[in-house]
């Protein structure tokens, strides 16, 4: 025998209560967060005012403060996007009625968005293209560059390595470049070596090598400014191949922690990491001088900043020169420029701009010089 | 021994007295033991990947649970980031998800069933939604891209929780449309003649018999499909969700859908991807969240299919 067919009715109520229920869950949250917002607000009356002090070359700012509200995308560089987002963070303090958006996808990916016309901001870590900047001129928007910020590189080994001083970048293609494929110890790199007239041979130990992965930007600004050189020119001679600069067997790792780690563990470890990271972690590890073809250099905050030490990238953001004036992209900007937002820059793990270069970006930013300035 | 009055009875009885035979069923107990075999294979699986979040994420699963649900992401350091933003955009997302996917999904699925069944053009459609099932998450977050946050930009609002929501609604409704097909059918024909032969119209045999009979399936599948949604961080990312700071800003709750958003699933890329061990132990916290999520979707299916189900 059948049941009785569930009637028609109950489903329909089935189907409101389910409907109505998902509602109800979303208003509930959008109402909570409306009032956590409004908590917000009611805080920083008084940090507001200190910001506008603190921001620089800003004239109009004081009256600004009082009420910014509007949207602001970021996306870009996922390399720069920490500093973004402790600068949004602060910003959004201040001005809780901003909505923010901030992501990361990559720099190329940044400046096809930008030329979609998808955002007002968007970051870099390496200057702009020239075939991007056409791009995006095609696309009628006109762009103001900023220098931000500069992505060091350190070379390190572990502090108790009294081999190793100085490293030219010859030396460091021949150790970790793709022709050092399979080399355990220092002195399977001492023929190579010698061959591109590196500064060896080494002293003998195993080789351990300790670096990010390919997903990091930091693997690939490596890449770029330390190996592309030699690589390149190997390539060309017929002795390197040409898909990929680097050595694939080294310990690769997302964490700079473990980085750290297997460094400091091994003796005669070799790898690199964003300098800041070394920099706290001296006690740890050893950070190797470079030798970028002008003598060896050591990397400190003051000669990555004067472009002394060699493997070194400017960080960048640009900004549609059209939406410059939109109360809350003026604000953030200037905030980001301000001495204030500079110190973000090293809270991310990054090195201050060269006094020149900062002053170079405000007043690119207070004229709204559009193009390529740098 | 019981008195055996049914068939069904004297046929389990048969099978019993059989079964006692020593040796008489080797290959039947070897599969058994294969299928108990598979079956702890498969829960130990989740049980051990659920043991390993939580015992990953136990410092801010203990002490820190609160904090890290009702605040936002935070670059500071990992012990001031939280998920708050990811829950309600995940929420959101799977709202609008909801409302693309489940009317358009059955409303397919009954016009292949019950107007247009065994026609040429049905079978290519539904041949053609079942190999969609199976593309690439990706792949519908390009499509996302490209057709909901830039073509219909206009009613999307660009790459806001709306675009998201429609990415998503593209990928899960061919699951939809499969398990409301497949629940349309089983509903059994002398159903819909019993209906015709009392004088019912087509529209009062599916309103009145066929639909109500099938809801419980449907539902399931619907359910089941939201959760998959839910899961989902690589089609969010190409359609915009925040994988840093973000803050709805000065936004009322329905202008929320058309502004910035992130999802819990790309909350867990973004801790993931951060230097740090502390993070690290965010992420695996965030993890465990999203899975209570998931699995109180799923046993909200169990729920309706237990409530609604029809035998037949």
């Amino acid at each position: 025998m059948r049941k009785t067919p569930l009637s028609s009715r109950r489903g329909t109520k089935l189907l409101v209560a389910l409907l109505t229920s998902f509602a109800l869950a979303a208003a509930a949250c959008g109402s909570d967060d409306d009032s956590s917002d409004d908590g917000a607000a009611s805080v920083p009356a008084t940090t507001a005012a200190a910001a506008a002090a603190a921001s620089a070359d800003d004239d109009s700012g004081d009256e600004m403060m009082e009420s910014i509200s509007g949207a602001i995308d970021v996306t870009g560089s996922s390399t720069v996007e920490p500093v973004t987002n402790l600068l949004a963070e602060a910003f959004s303090e201040q001005h809780p009625d901003v909505a923010f958006s901030v992501s990361g996808p990559g720099s190329g990916d940044g400046h096809k968005a930008a030329a979609a016309g998808e955002v007002p901001i968007w970051n870099s870590s390496r200057q702009i293209k020239d075939s991007e900047a056409e791009d995006i001129n095609a696309a009628g928007i006109e762009f103001i560059e900023l220098r931000v910020g500069i992505d060091g590189i350190s070379v390190i080994t572990a502090v108790s390595n009294d081999s190793v001083d100085c490293l030219s970048f010859e030396d460091l293609y021949s150790l970790v470049g793709i022709e050092s494929t399979g080399f355990g110890s220092w002195a399977d790199a001492n023929s190579l070596n010698a061959e591109l007239g590196g500064t060896g041979p080494f002293s003998d130990g195993a080789l351990e090598i300790f670096a990010p992965g390919e997903e990091s930007g930091t693997f690939d600004s490596f890449i770029e400014i330390a190996l592309e050189g030699v690589w390149e020119h190997r390539v060309e001679e017929g002795h390197a191949e040409e898909s990929f600069a680097v050595r694939p067997d080294y310990n690769a790792s997302a964490n700079d922690n473990v980085i750290i780690d297997g460094i400091a563990g091994n003796q005669h470890s070799l790898g690199w990491v964003g300098f800041a990271f070394a920099d706290e972690n001296r006690d740890k590890v050893k950070l190797v001088e470079v030798d970028g073809g002008d003598g060896c250099v050591a990397p400190t905050p003051e000669t990555i900043a004067s472009a002394e030490f060699p493997i070194a990238r400017f960080l960048y953001t640009y900004i549609d020169a059209a939406q410059a004036s939109d109360p809350a992209i003026k604000a953030f900007v200037d905030f980001m420029l301000s001495d204030e937002g500079q110190t973000y820059v090293v809270d991310a793990g990054y090195v201050n701009l060269d006094p020149a270069d900062l002053e170079q970006s405000r007043s690119n930013w207070a004229n709204l010089t559009t193009g390529k300035t740098f | 021994m019981t008195i055996l009055t049914t068939p069904a009875g004297i046929a389990t009885g048969a099978a019993d007295a059989l079964r006692k035979r020593p040796g008489a069923d080797v290959a039947g107990s070897a599969f058994k033991w294969l299928l108990i075999g598979a079956t702890v294979f498969a829960t130990g699986f989740l049980a051990v990947l659920l043991a390993v979040m939580i015992v990953d994420g136990w410092d801010v699963l203990s002490g820190n649970l609160w904090y890290f649900l009702t605040h936002g992401f935070s670059q500071r350091s990992a012990g001031e980031a939280g998920v708050w933003q990811g829950i309600i955009g995940s929420l959101q997302v799977a709202l609008v998800t909801g409302v693309f996917a489940v009317p358009t999904g059955v409303a397919t699925a009954i016009y292949l069933v019950e107007y247009a069944q065994g026609n040429r053009f049905a079978r290519i459609v539904e041949l053609n939604i079942r190999n969609l099932a199976g593309v690439p998450s990706i792949v519908y977050g390009l499509l996302g891209l490209a057709v909901f946050a830039q073509t219909l930009r206009g009613f999307s609002g660009g790459t806001t929780a709306i675009a998201g929501g429609m990415t998503l609604a593209a990928m899960v409704l061919p699951i939809v449309v499969i398990t409301s097909v497949e629940a349309l059918k089983a509903v059994p024909d002398s159903l819909r003649e019993a209906a015709y032969g009392v004088g019912a119209t087509k529209w009062e045999v599916l309103s009145r018999q066929v639909l109500p009979a099938a809801l419980s399936t449907i539902l399931t599948g619907t359910v089941l499909a939201l959760a998959r949604a839910l899961g989902e961080a690589a089609p969010l990312i190409l359609v915009g969700a925040a994988t840093g700071f973000m803050s709805f800003g000065d936004a009322n709750m329905f202008e929320t859908f058309t502004g910035p958003y992130t999802a819990l699933p790309v909350l867990i890329f973004n801790f993931a991807r951060q230097p740090g061990a502390d993070w690290g132990v965010n992420a695996a916290a965030a993890s465990v969240i999203i899975l209570v999520l998931v699995l109180a979707v799923n046993g909200l299916a169990i729920y309706l299919r237990n409530r609604f189900e029809r035998q037949w």
